[in-house]
């Protein structure tokens, strides 16, 4: 076999991809992502079967587009699915373990605890310890603690500093006589202010000759104050937290996702838990929840289907007028028609926002004029509903002249030259006769497109936002919401906090349905007959 | 009848299908020619002019991020959104965007179209269903994915337009597919003749095919240029810093409530963002139609 340039890019390419994957997997087990390190594996055993066997040949060239796709769709699919199946949402967003220790290192300030005022001063010709720090309990203490500090940006809260304590002698009448007697300048209240972040920072603790009572560490709990602070809970049974000062211990709940009590009083923030199928149960029994999702899966069927009749209908009789031969000018209609189709939606959808507005869109203008009414058109449930049927109208009417033009021009002529020697009229020959053939052809493309539109977010949601409010309804529904638009005001915009879990459960659902008609569509209409090289 | 008379009836016919035409025209474009004309209105003139009264620039000034005078604050001052940026931002996700998708799925689009093997069939309907789930539907999860990814690779994570990109090239069998349409155009013949003549496969793929494809390719690279110039929600859930947003994302935000003081300068917005997709559009749209329809249609 020749060694030709190409075989050596090719192993080597071979060589890299498999050399990045073995890292990649390394990599994401030193960082404890064991699930992703698992796909790693997967994808490395699927590469390497398909670059060495023979007959898995054509693959290969699959596998950048299917990869990606494999990643970036299939994955958050999944993950969705695993979601769907959980509580994440608006305080319940970190682990168990994380919640854990995040309460465990919340901290307060004992009764009894220690607590000092404090001044600082500054001495510029130390450039890598330019603050002392004094702790006194009253200005007129005569011991006192003081601490070297080093540059404010190198203070590490994982390194306490050491405190020395000090007599002081009767010549010195405040703590700040001390401190420019040691040379340091002391700072203004502005500088302990503007500086706080760092001085968070810093934790002071007794060194052993000085018998103090074990392991304090002073922090700064006010701007003008160092205080002990202590852990709120701490764990025992390695499992529950207990109180400090109240001795109530907390066991976490599975099923409610937050640490409680006896009682039943909870801890916040909540962790995410594993809940089943609660939130499909959500969807199918909690009444609340039934009567705006009902209303609102009705609305996104009914939105579809008028869209796509609306749209055929005029995008068909748009594109018969333009058949007629004896038009001249035809190119130039058929230019002009295809504008609103060709501007961005967002765009348009936006601009007719504008132009609908109750108050200042020109339509109201018009209207008001003529009729001496304004009509609220974006804020009525039924208006709102039909102009959302209108502004898509305008919106999709190309699409459907522009594949109906396709289609007419492969209708041969004859047919109408027979159907009018037979004295048939015109409207009779387009129902029994074109448009049959045309909906042969249209079909698949007409469910796909009903299938866009169930989905069509940016078409209802930058217009109408979802619409007038719903009254009544629990959860963020909206009169012209469809359930794209619903499910994405429950997972970023819900009033009481987002539910992802729920918005996850509904979004599984509705994929459900558009794979549904997808694959009916697919079977009826053969899609992809085995070709025959 | 007589042929005069047949040649006027013609001629009514012809006059009347063009008045038709024009009012439906003009009444589907009213919005088009609206917004033009409210991009150059001053705020001085009212809404309701047809044909503004007064013709002012400072709308246009706002959008190109020139100092304009704001009549409201009574004052010349800077923009205070950063609208060409927006504009330009878009540009270079989509195009970034579009080289990559197609050089992702030309490959795939070859395969489908010029092997056979098992379960070919039952695979592309797999990919395409599958592909059919809405992205935005796994808006969670990709939040949180680039979340992760985020802490790990800063520069892919959210809030950047690598990490949008990389969404975006999950989109790939839809326009496996489409390419591969037009390639069950090109005869194979010239292929065949190369690969009796001794060239491997990917010999074929990459001299023969790919040279004959080149304006296909362009023409799938614009669409998907001008898709993910016109997508609105990824951009939405991704991008947070107002430097970094999209056109889309930007406009909305730019508008969000405020239509009447900054009515006008939407208006000119909307043209600047309109004026480059319309140009590609019309430059394209006959390769949209048998694209879209190949397989309905007989050819």
């Amino acid at each position: 076999m020749r060694f030709l340039r190409s075989h050596v890019i090719l192993y080597g390419l071979f060589l890299i991809v498999n050399i990045g994957l073995l890292w990649l997997f390394f990599a994401s087990c030193i960082f404890k992502l064991f699930g992703f390190a698992v796909f790693v594996l997967i994808y490395f055993v699927i590469f390497n079967v398909i670059f060495l066997h023979p007959k898995a040949y054509p693959i290969r060239y699959l596998l950048p587009g299917v990869t990606t796709f494999v990643a970036l769709l299939i994955f958050p699919l999944v993950y969705t699915i695993y979601v769907s199946f959980t509580n994440l949402g608006t305080g319940h967003y970190l682990s168990r373990q994380d919640v854990q220790t995040l309460l465990l290192s919340e901290t307060i300030q004992p009764e009894d605890g220690l607590s000092f005022f404090y001044e600082v001063g500054y001495r510029s010709d130390r450039p890598s310890n330019p603050y002392a720090l004094i702790l006194f309990q009253s200005s007129h203490d005569r011991i006192v603690y003081t601490a070297i500090l080093p540059k404010l940006d190198s203070i590490d809260s994982k390194t306490p500093i050491q405190l020395k304590e000090i007599k002081l002698s009767p010549l010195f009448d405040t703590p700040q006589d001390w401190l420019r007697h040691k040379q340091y300048e002391p700072v203004s209240k502005r500088w302990k202010i503007k500086n706080r972040q760092y001085l968070k920072k810093v934790k002071l603790f007794f060194p052993k000759s000085m018998n103090m009572p074990k392991g304090i560490v002073l922090s700064l709990v006010h701007i003008h104050r160092f205080a002990q602070q202590t852990p709120k809970y701490r764990l025992i049974d390695s499992e529950k937290l207990k109180d400090q000062i109240t001795g109530i211990i907390y066991t976490h709940n599975a099923r409610s996702g937050f640490y409680e009590n006896k009682k039943g009083d909870r801890l916040l923030p909540g962790f995410t838990t594993f809940i089943g199928i609660r939130n499909f149960g959500k969807l199918f029994t909690d009444p609340r929840i039934i009567g705006p999702f009902a209303k609102v899966f009705i609305w996104t069927n009914l939105w579809a289907l008028f869209t796509v009749f609306l749209t055929f209908s005029l995008g068909i009789l748009l594109s018969l007028f333009l058949q007629n031969q004896n038009l001249s000018g035809r190119a130039f209609y058929r230019i002009m028609l295809i504008i609103p189709y060709a501007i961005p939606f967002f765009i348009s959808v936006l601009i007719w926002k504008g132009l609908l507005n109750t108050d200042f869109g020109i339509v109201n203008n018009v209207v008001h004029n003529v009729f001496g009414i304004r009509v609220p058109w974006l804020d009525l449930p039924l208006l709102a509903k039909m102009s959302c049927l209108l502004v898509n109208l305008w919106l999709g009417y190309p699409y459907m002249m522009l594949i109906s033009t396709g289609i007419l021009q492969s209708i041969p002529a004859q047919i109408y030259e027979v159907a009018n020697l037979d004295g048939i009229g015109k409207i009779r020959q387009f129902f029994s006769l074109t448009l049959p053939m045309v909906m042969s052809a249209i079909a698949p493309l007409l469910v796909g497109s009903f299938a866009f539109n169930f989905n069509n977010f940016v078409g209802i949601y930058l217009l109408t936002g979802g619409g007038p409010p719903m009254i009544g309804a629990q959860t963020p529904a909206g009169e012209t919401d469809i359930l794209a638009s619903y499910t994405y005001r429950l997972a970023f915009e819900g009033g009481a906090g987002n539910d992802f879990g729920f918005a996850a459960a509904i979004a599984i659902l509705i994929f459900f349905i558009i794979g549904g008609l997808s694959l009916i569509n697919f079977k009826i209409f053969g899609f992809m007959k085995e070709e025959t090289t | 009848m007589r042929p005069q008379k047949k040649q006027i009836k013609h001629v009514i016919k012809a006059v009347l299908f063009h008045l038709l035409l024009l009012l439906i025209l003009s009444v589907i474009l009213f919005p088009c020619y609206y917004i033009v004309m409210t991009s150059f209105r001053s705020a001085a003139a009212l809404s309701t002019d047809i044909w503004p009264s007064s013709v002012s620039w400072e709308n246009w000034k706002y959008v190109l991020g020139l100092q304009y005078y704001d009549a409201e604050l009574s004052q010349i001052r800077y923009p205070d959104f950063p609208i060409l940026k927006w504009l330009w931002n878009s540009i270079k996700v989509s195009s970034l965007t579009a080289i990559l998708v197609v050089l992702l799925s030309t490959s795939g689009a070859y395969a489908i179209s010029r092997f056979r093997f098992r379960f070919k069939r039952r695979l592309m309907i797999t990919l395409m269903i599958f592909q059919m789930f809405p992205v935005m539907m796994a808006m969670v999860a990709i939040y949180l994915m680039l979340d992760t990814i985020g802490q790990y690779i800063p520069s892919f994570g959210l809030d950047t337009h690598n990490g949008l990109i990389l969404i975006y090239l999950g989109g790939t069998p839809f326009f496996m597919w489409l390419i591969k349409g037009y390639f069950d155009s090109i005869p194979p013949s010239t292929e065949e003749a190369a690969l009796i003549d001794g060239c491997t496969r990917w010999q074929t793929f990459y001299h023969v095919l790919l040279p004959q494809s080149i304006p296909i390719l362009c023409v799938v690279a614009l669409i998907i240029f001008i898709q993910t110039f016109a997508d609105f929600i990824l951009p939405s859930i991704i991008l947070k810093s107002q430097d970094k947003l999209t056109l889309a994302v930007g406009m909305r935000f730019f508008i969000e409530g405020k239509f009447t003081t900054r009515w006008g300068q939407f208006a000119a917005a909307s043209v600047l963002g309109s004026i480059p997709i319309v140009v590609i559009f019309m430059l394209i749209n006959k390769y949209i139609v048998s694209g879209l329809s190949a397989g309905a249609t007989k050819e």
